[in-house]
């Protein structure tokens, strides 16, 4: 097993990103692969993480290849509400990224030379909430990251704010459910697109890595629940995506281009792994950064089944699906299941439907594994699933209401 | 016999015409009863007048002159009773759900806003809160009973405790699980009774509500304070006829949106705050604002830099004291809570000190009907030596944990499904 890759390596791990894919790919074969540092990381202390994730991007090529000069956005993660929390543990060490983590990433791109960080994310809060009050609300300290970076922005993506308007991306090869998707300007002003989001149980679709983050580049303000409503005004209401996106009731709202087929099957096992994918392919992604270093076993957001766990791990790579591929087959799932089997019991394996697009293979077979081994870092939630099962048979697992976005 | 002050007044029931069902009023904390006068009462008011209990007279004016001529007591002017006060819940409305305000939570009716409005404006009355629990169909449960006991306590009112006809039927029987029920609500009763100490504390809050709350003023300026309270955003209120003059330390921000011009004492000292770096938020009907807008695309202010500080003007008029609380908490930012707390959905929070902050105090009043169970946890940004939790009820307090989260102290509390008490000593930072 290499400790690094070459410069010529990095290169074709960026192509693999899906930026310069050229056309789909239904074969596994040929779908692209690209290393995934892994490491060992029990805590979020700085003195463990930063020289942990610096050792990890070096051996992905170094950050400075990636973002030297360059404007970096940041999708977070932060699904549910900002007080909402996994009995009394903070937000970062169960659900959302932990914002050591974040600065640690970004204290690094510093030092890697970029040139502007944006953090991204639709967080259900009004328009004129500035996004730093979002965290703030969470207890987060945006201190923390102003001062990590140069140039640091706050961007809420529910919003077409300062553009006036949102950006179209379109899914190459007209996309799975939605030919395009209508997004916040950030997601296409930058340079350099990261994924930063914790591994962990879906109710929808399985498992929640750095591929359902991208779920989250769906303003609710076109595919919300509220969509269409309040477009006059700047007050979120109906913090999901239940109607248009799991449901399909109705399309979405702000000019989004209507989903391909409104015929299809109007069932979130089939819908949002669809969209999933059709994101990914969208919207490349340079860096998937996986937090594992604690998180929940259980479901997505917190509810009274979630158990706290503690993997103490970390992966990244240039490749969202090759990353989140090692990370499922990490948490003791196969990430080739095919639907109705475990993890993916209820859906569709949106994985396979990326890798079907052309994004990234989810073999883990195919994928250079840096660092420690999958095998080293295995953490059961399979184990702790089937446990849960036992004891709610009847519940789809993972979620309070079974449909969370 | 005890003053006014200290009377804890019952709702005597006027079919309860039995001197016997006083005994039920044996080991607890209640010591005054306030009787609509019927003559079919004199056993009950005798039996009552031996036992050491005070007697008012209550209800409509013939009601009170007849309990008068019966020897009751009229209500002193000591007390202030707050006939409109609402029975504390989430409101409900007449399809059985629940309404919800723009940010999809429940609406809860509170008495907090008007207990705290009262001790600002006559600080030498007692409030007593006249509401009553809701009639049948809707069954009243212990859990409304002990909400509407903490939601008043909490604020350092009285309420005049009334009981709904199931309750009173089942106690007047014996029934086991209604005499258990108002033990409890006798216990919760006599738990703020006996931390009356607690309503000496100051009020934390960096925001200040300058109105006149009258005529004109009064819905707009009461209802501020209400959603103000609903955000957990920590209020304190000045009266206008004395806010030119009064400290103005501590403030972050000054809402002033009373309708017409602020005499000028006032409109120069509230020009002064923002100026030397207080955010200033005033209603539509300010003349020529001072200062010049800053650029920010808000649909609702106009905000306007000015010397250190920010005059924030609302576009509507008359302004939309939701927005207003809202917007004032955005303006000033979240930096400045004095206190944030995680897994309570439907809830309101009273944070208070001694002058010299060594002992600060958080209370909270759960509303939520969902997920109750959940651990909840406080956040305040000091560090202290030792915290205790006092629930609903309980004769001692508990330790609470401690932990240390960004730059201050988290709590970690048990689920919190009516009412949370907690002191903290020694504050460190």
């Amino acid at each position: 097993m290499p400790d690094a890759i070459s410069r010529r390596e990095m290169l074709a791990s960026l192509g693999a990103s899906g930026l310069f894919v050229s056309k789909a790919s239904a074969s596994t074969t040929q779908a692209p692969v690209a290393p995934v540092a892994v490491a060992r990381c029990r805590t979020y202390q700085p003195a463990e993480l930063v020289p942990t994730l610096d050792g990890m991007f070096d051996k992905l090529g170094g950050l400075g290849r990636l973002v030297q000069g360059k404007t970096v956005a940041i999708k977070l993660n932060f699904n549910g509400g900002p007080t909402v929390r996994l009995g009394h543990l903070p937000l970062g060490d169960t659900h959302w990224p932990h914002p050591n983590l974040l600065a640690a990433t970004m204290h690094l791109m510093a030092r890697a030379g970029v040139y502007r960080v944006r953090l991204v994310e639709g967080a259900a809060a009004p328009r004129t909430d500035p996004f730093e009050e979002h965290m703030l609300d969470a207890n987060w300290d945006p201190r923390q990251f102003l001062s990590a970076a140069p140039r640091v922005e706050f961007e809420n993506t529910n919003y077409t704010n300062a553009a006036r308007k949102f950006t179209r991306i379109g899914v190459p090869h007209g996309g799975l459910l939605f030919p395009a998707y209508e997004v916040n300007h950030s997601y296409a002003d930058c340079d350099v697109f990261i994924s930063i989001a914790k591994y962990k149980d879906h109710p929808t679709t399985g498992v929640s890595t750095v591929m359902k983050n991208l779920f989250g580049l769906t303003p609710l303000t076109a595919y919300g629940n509220g969509a269409g409503k309040w477009e006059d005004n700047d007050l979120v209401y109906g913090n999901d995506r239940i109607q248009i996106l799991h449901r399909g009731a109705r399309q979405p709202a702000m000019g989004a281009l209507p989903e391909i087929d409104p015929s299809s099957p109007r069932n979130d096992g089939y819908r949002v792994p669809r969209i999933i994918a059709d994101l990914t392919a969208a919207r490349p992604v340079h860096l998937a950064i996986i937090d594992g270093v604690k998180t929940m076993a259980g479901g997505q957001t917190p509810a009274p089944w979630c158990t706290p766990v503690e993997p103490g791990v970390l992966m990244a790579g240039t490749n969202v699906v090759n990353t989140a591929a090692v990370a499922v087959a990490a948490m003791n799932y196969d990430p080739r299941a095919p639907k109705g089997t475990v993890p993916f019991e209820r859906c569709d394996n949106k994985l396979l439907l990326a890798e079907q697009l052309g994004v990234g293979s989810a073999d883990p077979s195919r994928i250079e594994v840096i660092g420690a081994s999958i095998q080293e870092v295995m953490f059961d939630f399979r184990a702790l699933r089937e446990k849960q099962r036992a004891l709610r048979p009847n519940r789809p697992y993972g979620g309070r209401t079974g449909a969370q976005s | 016999m005890p003053t006014s002050a200290s009377w804890i007044p019952l709702r005597w029931p006027s079919a309860w015409v039995d001197p016997a069902l006083l005994g039920l009023l044996e080991g607890t904390p209640f010591n005054c009863l306030a009787m609509e006068w019927n003559a079919a009462l004199a056993p009950v008011a005798a039996k009552a007048r031996a036992a050491g209990f005070s007697l008012v007279a209550m209800g409509n004016e013939a009601a009170r002159s007849a309990g008068a001529g019966a020897g009751l007591a009229l209500p002193p002017e000591s007390l202030l009773l707050a006939a409109d006060s609402v029975w504390p819940g989430i409101a409900s409305v007449s399809d059985g759900g629940e309404p919800s305000g723009p940010t999809a939570n429940p609406w809860i009716d509170s008495n907090g806003w008007l207990l705290r409005l009262a001790k600002v404006r006559m600080p030498e009355k007692t409030v007593w809160l006249m509401f009553s629990p809701p009639g049948a169909p809707q069954v009243v449960l212990l859990e409304s009973y002990l909400r509407a006991i903490a939601d008043t306590g909490t604020w350092g009112g009285r309420w005049v405790v009334s009981l709904d006809a199931g309750l009173l039927g089942g106690m007047a029987r014996g029934d086991a699980k209604a005499l258990e029920s108002w033990k409890a609500i006798a216990a919760a009763v006599g738990f703020f009774e006996q931390r009356r100490a607690w309503n000496a504390l100051e009020p934390l809050g960096v925001v200040g509500v300058v109105s006149d709350f009258t005529g004109p003023n009064e819905s707009a300026g009461e209802e501020i304070l209400n959603l103000l309270g609903r955000r957990s955003l920590a209020y304190r209120i000045l009266e206008a006829s004395a806010a030119a003059t009064a400290s103005l330390d501590g403030f972050k921000a000054l809402i002033y949106v009373d309708e017409g011009a602020p005499a000028p004492p006032l409109r120069r000292r509230l020009l002064a705050f923002a100026n030397q770096g207080g955010l200033l938020v005033v209603g539509a009907g300010w003349n020529r604002p001072e200062g010049n807008p800053i650029g920010v695309d808000h649909p609702r202010m106009d905000v306007r830099r000015l010397g250190n500080g920010r005059l924030a003007v609302s576009k509507a008029s008359p302004p939309d004291p939701f927005m207003i609380a809202r917007d004032v908490h955005m303006l000033l930012g979240r930096t400045y809570d004095v206190a944030r707390f995680f897994n309570l959905s439907a809830f309101l929070s009273h944070c208070t000190a001694s002058t010299d902050r060594t002992r600060e105090l958080v209370q909270i009043v759960s509303f939520a009907i969902r997920f109750p169970n959940d651990l909840a946890t406080a956040w305040v940004p000091g560090k202290y030596a030792s915290a205790r939790l006092w629930s609903l009820g309980s004769t001692s307090p508990s330790p609470i944990e401690m932990v240390p989260e960004n730059g201050g102290t988290s709590l970690l509390l048990p689920p919190v499904p009516v009412y949370a008490g907690i002191e903290l000593f020694g504050r460190k930072s």
